[in-house]
């Protein structure tokens, strides 16, 4: 296997506050890695500095041997990486179809973009059943539910066919069945070929669909492994049951 | 070098007032999302203000009609911006633009209302005798008038710092400013603190208006120049930030006051807004930025 | 065509419905208005009909792309300017200098700004090209800056403003204040002749419907989507791999150009153009225009500008006081209450009447969001 993503030394401050302090992190091409932590771990601060959401004071990240550092927010995307907001973000004043299929549309030259959509191509078109969209397609994205605007989010990245999707919390308020949905989803896609990280707070839906877990505590990795590994790990039972202990030294006797 | 002095007295004295101007604007800016258009009537009132008490006290008691003009015009400018807020600008919080728009339709009511009121023609303010004249120091000379204007700069801008720094009133500002959604939980009533920050913003207009009588005559257009220069300082400056409008309105009043001097008032106009765009390429949020959380939080 | 394709309906309006209402708006401009006209209102309506290209370019900016140009009196200005410069070097004959240019007495032979206009294949192009480049350097320098929102709309502001002083303070250059004025032809046509105004209307009318058609197709294209993505969240559409500072630019570079569009034309029709008409206060007008017909409504935006100044033409002749009050008010009461303007009210009127009742639902939705979501594209 060949490495994707390559994370060496991150640090990303804000002012004096290190949101991530010092992180590696490595995937595999055609990896599904799990990403947990408690709040404020710095889970949303590594998926933003990947893209360029915020900049990072200090490190590396190579993507595909590419260094990310110092490329704008829209060349990252074109190098082939997507990503979901964990607050969702589509365009509200446009139908569910546009929303897609602007996405769709990024590799398109700037002059033909002028010109009116005809038609939907069948990418869109599978795009949005797989994530049970066909029926809204025609109705702004703003009158969507706050699942189904998740699931509009995906398919947004998945259309645009990643080599790298990041997804920040994609199930947080979804119902069990739609969960379940969108679980399922994450694991075709990572079949399809896709290397996936998944930030997830709901443990259930970890034990359910994870492989690989890495967990995050402040700003640093605190451990790797599979699901039971690290559901047996002792510092990460007292990070996430919040023991008195000093969470920074077991971080440091584990890496 | 005496040119130099001079110039440097000259800018001294435009950056004065326009941080007046600005001062007001960055603060509504900053602190409620609001871009009062209706600012530039406030100097406008503050100005008339001067005019009509003037008018009514007589010549014979110019000093005195011109220190009443003072609070007076800062009540009244700010009484107008308390009644703005009220009926307009309340219905806008969250649409900015919106709000400029409005504003600048009640600044055109309020132009065409002055000019039905005192004509459309300037009228002329005669400034009290303790203001004729002026000092010569080392070949520069530095004209009263224009050291009092600096001079009532320097009593506001040390109000402000004081009452944001030391008062409760004004740390309740501060926390608005930063961070409204936490300041409100934590028991701040923010309207109560819009609408004090609303007050004192435009009745500084009014105090600006009071000093610009001093330099020229009245007329109902009076605001919108020193308007627009306000506006410049504000973004050159910072959103809400007092220390860089202060910098800013410096930075401006001299770049004005030198390239006129060395060329024309039309080709200074040119170049500071050239000067403006090139500094904001280096620095797009202004001299002095606040920290705030994008688009993930 | 898969399943899917099939389900959906095309998601412009029926085209019939649109080419219906096109045909309409062509024939009132082009066989209406010029019958029933007097030639005295008709040249007044070529008037109009010039501001209301500039606020299709507006519609564009402001109403699709969310960039409160309110500085488009320097784009005017600028096509009208060069425009104006060639007619007055025409008008003075080979080898004579314009009367503007000899009253300060400064000038012995054509000054260097002014020779290149002598060519009407140089000052045409550059009535639209000029702006539109300045519009691509001041939209790069601050879009790139993701400066925006209030700052992009006083920058811009600010702009009009200084070209404004710079025109006045170059008197001997510029015609100053007065402008350039006295015009007597224009490409043979005499500028004071009613006929010749004639035809100069059905240019001005022709070019106004061009321009909306190729306008709206930009606006429903794919691009045009992008454009209404980017209002809505600038950020956003980063992380779809677009550079927003090039989506805005188009807009902003467009609308720019069709100002200077419109100024070109307007000079021949009004025979004047001075600095009065392009500061920062008429910029602002502009604005309202397409406030009050419809921000989102290309057509709309451009009826507004007939509107208001139709509406100030005959206020204003009779009581100039009063309309300067109304026109306050109009600023106040359009974006208070009618935020999508007239385009906004004729549509909800049309909800009114399919459902007898306006469903609650949808006027609580346009009260808090002044940009309602769903129509857009039926309004383009
Ligand atoms: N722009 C910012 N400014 C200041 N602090 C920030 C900013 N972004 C994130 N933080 C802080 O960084 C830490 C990590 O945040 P985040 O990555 O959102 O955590 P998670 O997603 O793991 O819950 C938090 O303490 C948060 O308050
Ligand atoms: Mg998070």
């Amino acid at each position: 296997m060949t490495e994707l993503l390559k994370i060496r030394d991150l640090v990303v401050a804000f002012d004096a506050f290190h949101a991530i302090d010092g992180l590696d992190l490595t995937l595999e091409e055609h990896e599904v890695r799990f990403v947990i932590g408690p709040n404020g771990a710095g889970k949303t601060t590594l998926i933003d500095s990947i893209t360029n959401l915020v900049r990072p004071t200090a490190g590396s990240i190579l993507f595909a041997g590419e260094e990310l550092l110092g490329k704008s927010e829209y060349a990252i995307v074109r190098t082939g990486i997507g990503r979901t907001f964990q607050k969702p973000s589509v365009f509200d004043e446009l139908t569910v179809l546009e929303n897609v299929d602007i996405a769709a549309s990024f590799r398109l030259p700037f002059r033909s973009l002028l010109r009116r959509r005809k038609g939907i191509s069948d990418e869109v078109a599978q795009t949005l059943g797989s994530v049970n969209l066909t029926d809204q397609s025609e109705s702004p994205a703003g009158s969507l539910s706050h699942g189904q605007k998740q699931w509009l989010e995906v398919a947004m990245v998945l259309v645009q066919r990643p080599r790298l999707l990041l997804l920040d919390e994609p199930v947080a308020g979804m119902t069990e069945k739609e969960r379940l949905h969108t679980g399922e989803l994450v694991t075709r896609i990572a079949a399809e070929g896709t290397t996936v990280l998944v930030v997830e707070h709901d443990m259930d839906f970890v034990r359910r669909f994870a492989h690989k877990v890495t967990v995050m505590h402040e700003g640093k990795i605190l451990t790797e492994g599979s699901v039971a590994e690290v559901q047996s790990n002792e510092t990460v039972r007292e990070v996430y049951l919040g023991r008195p202990r000093d969470a920074r030294g077991a971080a440091e006797a584990l890496t | 070098m005496e040119v130099i002095l001079n110039q440097l007295f000259v800018g001294l004295s435009i950056a004065s007032i326009l941080l007046l101007v600005a001062l007001g604007l960055t603060f509504t800016f900053g602190q409620m999302n609001v871009i009062n258009m209706a600012h530039g009537e406030f100097i406008m009132a503050g100005a008339y203000t001067t005019y009509v008490l003037q008018t009514a006290l007589g010549t014979g008691f110019l000093t005195l009609s011109f220190g009443l003009a003072l609070p007076a015009a800062f009540l009244i400018a700010g009484t107008l911006g308390l009644i703005l807020e009220f009926l307009v600008i309340r219905r806008l919080y969250g649409r900015p633009l919106d709000t400029l728009l409005v504003t600048w339709g009640v600044g055109l009511m309020l132009q065409q209302l002055a000019r039905d009121l005192f004509g459309a023609q300037n009228v002329n303010v005669s400034a009290p005798s303790f203001l004729d004249g002026g000092l010569t120091v080392a070949g520069v000379s530095l004209s009263y008038s224009r050291m009092f204007i600096i001079g009532v700069v320097l009593f506001v801008v040390v109000a402000i710092a004081l009452y944001m720094q030391r008062t409760p009133a004004g740390r309740r500002m501060r926390a608005v400013m930063q961070n409204r959604p936490l300041a409100s939980v934590s028991g701040v009533r923010t309207r109560v603190v819009d609408r004090t920050t609303f007050f004192i913003g435009s009745g500084l207009a009014g105090v600006a208006g009071v000093g610009i009588t001093l330099l020229g005559p009245v007329g109902p257009t009076l605001g919108l120049a020193y308007l627009i220069d306000a506006f410049l300082v504000v973004i050159v400056g910072g959103l809400g930030q007092l220390r860089g409008a202060i910098l800013a309105a410096l930075a401006l009043g001299m770049a004005n006051s030198f390239i006129e001097y060395n060329t024309s008032a039309s080709i200074a106009k040119a170049g500071v807004f050239l000067l403006i765009v090139l500094f904001l390429q280096w620095r797009p949020q202004g001299m002095v930025v606040q920290q705030r959380r994008g688009l993930a939080s | 065509m898969n399943a899917v394709a099939k389900l959906l309906p095309s998601s412009a309006p029926k085209p019939s419905a649109f080419v219906v209402r096109f045909a309409l708006m062509a024939v009132a401009l082009l066989l209406i208005a010029p019958m029933v006209l007097s030639d005295f209102r008709l040249s007044l309506l070529a008037k109009f009909l010039c501001f209301a290209i500039l606020a299709i370019g507006i519609g564009l900016a402001w109403g699709q792309g969310g960039m409160l140009v309110l500085g488009q009196g320097l784009f005017f200005g600028l096509g009208g300017y060069c425009m104006g410069m060639h007619m007055k070097i025409v008008d003075a004959g080979p080898g004579q200098l314009p009367d503007i240019l000899t009253f300060s007495g400064q000038h012995e032979s054509l000054p260097l700004l002014w020779v290149p206009f002598s060519s009407a294949w140089f000052a045409i192009p550059m009535a639209i090209l000029l702006p539109m480049a300045i519009a691509a350097l001041l939209g790069a320098a601050i879009f790139r800056q993701r400066i925006r929102g209030a700052y992009f709309a006083i920058l811009s502001q600010a702009l009009a403003g200084a070209f404004v002083i710079v025109l006045v303070g170059n008197q001997a250059l510029t015609g100053g204040t007065n402008g350039l004025t006295n015009f007597q032809t224009f490409f043979g046509l005499s500028v004071t002749s009613p006929s010749d105004q004639r035809i100069l209307y059905f240019v001005v009318a022709v070019v106004l419907l061009v321009v909306f058609l190729a306008t709206r197709e930009l606006a429903l294209g794919r691009y045009g989507r992008l454009l209404l993505a980017v209002r809505d969240d600038e950020d956003r559409v980063r992380f779809l791999g677009y550079d927003p500072t090039r989506v805005k630019l188009v807009a902003y570079v467009v609308a720019a150009g069709l100002a200077g569009l419109a100024g070109a034309l307007f000079v021949p029709v009004v025979g004047i153009i001075s600095p009065a008409m392009l500061g920062i206060v008429p910029s602002v007008e502009m604005v309202i225009w397409v406030a009050l017909g419809g921000r989102t409504a290309l057509a709309w935006a451009a009826a507004g500008a007939v509107i208001v100044n139709t509406a100030k033409t005959n206020i204003s002749e009779q009581f100039p006081s009063t309309w300067l009050y109304m026109q306050g008010l109009l600023f106040v009461v359009v974006i208070l209450f009618l935020p999508k303007g007239i385009a906004g009210a004729v549509e909800n009127l049309r909800a009114l009447a399919a459902r007898r009742q306006p469903p609650p639902a949808i006027s609580r939705l346009t009260r808090r969001r002044p940009r309602a979501p769903a129509a857009a594209e039926e309004s383009v």
